[in-house]
């Protein structure tokens, strides 16, 4: 028998390993008695019968000494895959019904560096709208970043305007002083156009051998881009077919979120609002710091949900929060790093369903891990839910956190989406209930940014760039605190 | 549909929090009604009372009403033997003493055993047994195997099947 297979007893009698023999009779007489008398058939009931094994093992110390040894050797999976559900079952309905996902996977364990080495370009805005605080911040940001990465690891500077310049190509970080006196001479000029820095960072990515190399490209601008959003998207299909992500920084209120949200969708990355030059720095420490404990790479969701299956929305919660475009064949989930779980949750809106029926909702996994040379390997799940006359709905502390703090950030949303359509009035209302709620849910910063932009609509009928950043990544960081404050699972 | 009690926005069966005003929907947080606190009947042997305060004798109840709206039938039980309630099963000549079948029982996802009442010296109890789509007593959903007092003008649901219930 596989040791792979080896069903553990210890979890389904719900007592420690070390549990004393005395606890492990007293929770199986527990759980036996839960079954109904016509259900206890050894032949039976298959739960009925397992928890016969369980026992039976464990009561006996030689069996359980034999067990506890195979047990042991036990090889970990190469990824661990958590699902949790808004509720155990569907209800038998003439009409539509929801159901939130709730996924988490991690690495088998604590993983707190890469042996991979990385290959990183970094291109930025040095447009006249820079002006040199923002400047200075970032070339220090990048100072940082260099200070930090191994010698193993590739790193490529490219600034752009109008035009692009490659201040380091791609190369070894070996002298890293000589990285620094090029980027000190970088100065602020001309305006932004985003396609040609993108697309001389993606050549220079490209100049190692990728498959060897965990590769990420970082984008920090300052302002819209004019003309070019076309082909700045196309790169990024291409860059993630390639297995290169990218991530991108906003600074300051002036530039196009949408835009920079779509940018990053193809291959998993993340788009962030930098308020302040001096969080530049941080930022970027985060970004590259993740890197560092990258576990697998190019993860994503095979779209294959039952035609009475649809998803209604998918949002990536942690390591941070950034909407996942389930439209395509597969959903782009990003890196797994070893810091932080990545999380994500899934609405499904499920079909009419007749009594008796069941919903089968496959989740299939295809992810690289370098560390174990691992090129597209698939992991399959799945979850059934059994179609009842009166569905249960107890949903677990977590499912509901994360669903609450969705819907704060889709209030948001759509507040901007009925201003942008002229529906001021639509907008202010919603706008009042988000500040209510975050009044309620204690936070009162976004709440008072929310009260405000209520009074714009109100006295203005008009809605402030700054808010409509604040708003949105702040709903969005409360995803991730919804998700890391409820603690795990294990 | 859920109707959202703040806003009055109808979301779609399923949902946590209203989309309108982002008001938690009652459904998200818990089950319909208050929980009926839990007394485990069976384990006592002498005389403490239910809920541990006085319990109004079951006025010599003779006789258990079961009222089905669904299809206006009206049962009259004795009460000196234990109630099944579920549906009749002819390949194991079971039939219970209330047998939901033609109240349209299977299509409302009444199981075969679906519960029992008993009476005992504390009073009237009813319990679960462990059916495909539970017992809601008054809107609580009951856990399967364990007893809860049952009061004339209660309110139970089989799966989706409402019954009324009255003591003579």
């Amino acid at each position: 028998m596989s040791t792979n297979h080896l069903p553990d007893y210890y979890e389904i009698l719900g007592v420690a390993p070390t549990a004393p023999v005395a606890e492990i009779h007293k929770a199986a007489r527990q759980l036996s008695e839960k079954f109904p008398e016509e259900v206890r058939d050894p032949d039976g009931n298959v739960a009925f019968r397992q928890l016969m094994m369980a026992y039976e093992t464990l009561s006996n110390e030689q069996r359980r000494a034999e067990y506890d040894r195979q047990r042991a050797q036990r090889r970990p999976d190469i990824l661990q895959v958590g699902i949790q559900s808004s509720r155990p079952n569907l209800e038998a309905l003439n009409g539509e019904q929801l159901l939130y996902l709730l996924v988490t996977l991690r690495p088998p364990s604590a993983q707190n560096k890469s042996e991979t080495p990385v290959n990183l370009a970094l291109v930025f805005d040095r447009s006249t709208s820079m002006r040199a605080e923002r400047l200075e911040q970032v070339k220090s940001a990048v100072r940082q970043v260099v200070e930090k990465m191994g010698s193993e690891d590739i790193i490529s500077l490219t600034s752009f305007s109008d035009r692009a310049e490659v201040i380091t190509p791609a190369t070894r970080l070996k002298d890293k002083a000589k990285i620094l006196r090029q980027l000190h001479d970088v100065r602020t000029t001309g305006g932004t156009e985003i396609f040609q820095g993108l697309q001389a960072a993606y050549d220079q990515l490209r100049r190692a051998p990728l498959g060897r190399y965990i590769n990420h490209l970082v984008l920090l601008t300052d302002g819209h881009t004019y003309g070019d959003e076309e082909e700045c998207l196309r790169l990024a299909q291409q860059a993630a077919d390639q297995g290169i992500t990218i991530s991108a920084f906003g600074i300051g209120t002036d530039w196009n979120d949408d835009f920079l949200d779509r940018l990053v969708a193809p291959s998993g990355g993340r788009s962030a609002y930098v308020a302040r030059p001096e969080q530049i720095v941080m930022y970027m420490r985060e970004e590259v710091g993740g890197l560092g404990t990258l576990y697998a790479q190019r993860v994503r969701l095979k779209n294959q949900l039952p035609e009475d299956v649809s998803c209604n929305y998918a949002i990536k919660l942690s390591p941070f929060a950034q909407p996942l475009d389930c439209s395509g064949e597969a959903m782009h989930l990003g890196a797994v790093e070893g810091r932080a779980p990545l999380t994500f949750l899934l609405e499904l809106k499920v079909a009419p369903q007749r009594l008796g029926g069941e919903v089968v909702i496959p989740l299939t996994f295809v992810t690289d891990i370098p560390s174990l040379q691992l090129q597209d390997r698939a992991f399959h799940y799945e979850q059934r839910f059994e179609v009842v006359t009166e569905a249960e709905m107890s949903p677990p502390p977590q499912v509901v956190k994360a669903v609450e703090m969705l819907s704060l950030h889709r209030l948001n949303e759509l507040a901007w989406q009925d201003f942008e359509v002229g529906n001021t009035l639509k907008a202010t209302r919603r706008m009042d209930w988000l500040a209510t709620r975050l009044m309620e849910t204690g936070h009162t910063t976004l709440a008072q940014q929310a009260a405000m932009e209520k009074e714009r609509l109100i006295s203005m009928d008009s809605l402030s760039a700054s808010g409509r950043k604040q708003l949105k990544y702040g709903t969005r960081a409360l995803l991730t605190r919804a998700i890391t404050l409820t603690g795990n699972d294990d | 549909m859920i109707e959202c009690s703040q806003c009055g926005h109808d979301e779609l069966p399923g949902s946590l929090f209203c989309t309108e005003c982002g008001a938690v929907l009652s459904s998200a947080s818990e089950p319909d009604g208050t929980l009926l606190p839990f007394t485990d009947i069976l384990s006592k042997e002498s005389e403490p009372s239910l809920l541990g305060q006085a319990v109004e004798p079951v006025q010599e109840a003779q006789a258990i009403v079961f009222v089905i709206p669904n299809s206006g039938r009206r049962v009259r039980l004795p009460l000196d033997q234990k109630i099944h309630i579920g549906r009749a099963d002819p390949s194991q000549e079971y039939v219970p003493e209330l047998d939901l079948t033609e109240d349209e029982g299977a299509e409302h996802g009444v199981s075969r055993y679906h519960a029992t009442i008993e009476d005992s010296r504390e009073g009237l109890f009813i319990v679960d047994q462990d059916s495909t789509n539970g017992t809601l007593l008054n809107k609580f959903r009951l856990p399967p195997q364990l007893p809860y007092p049952l009061h004339s003008g209660d309110e139970l649901r089989f799966g989706q099947l409402l019954v009324h219930v009255f003591l003579e």
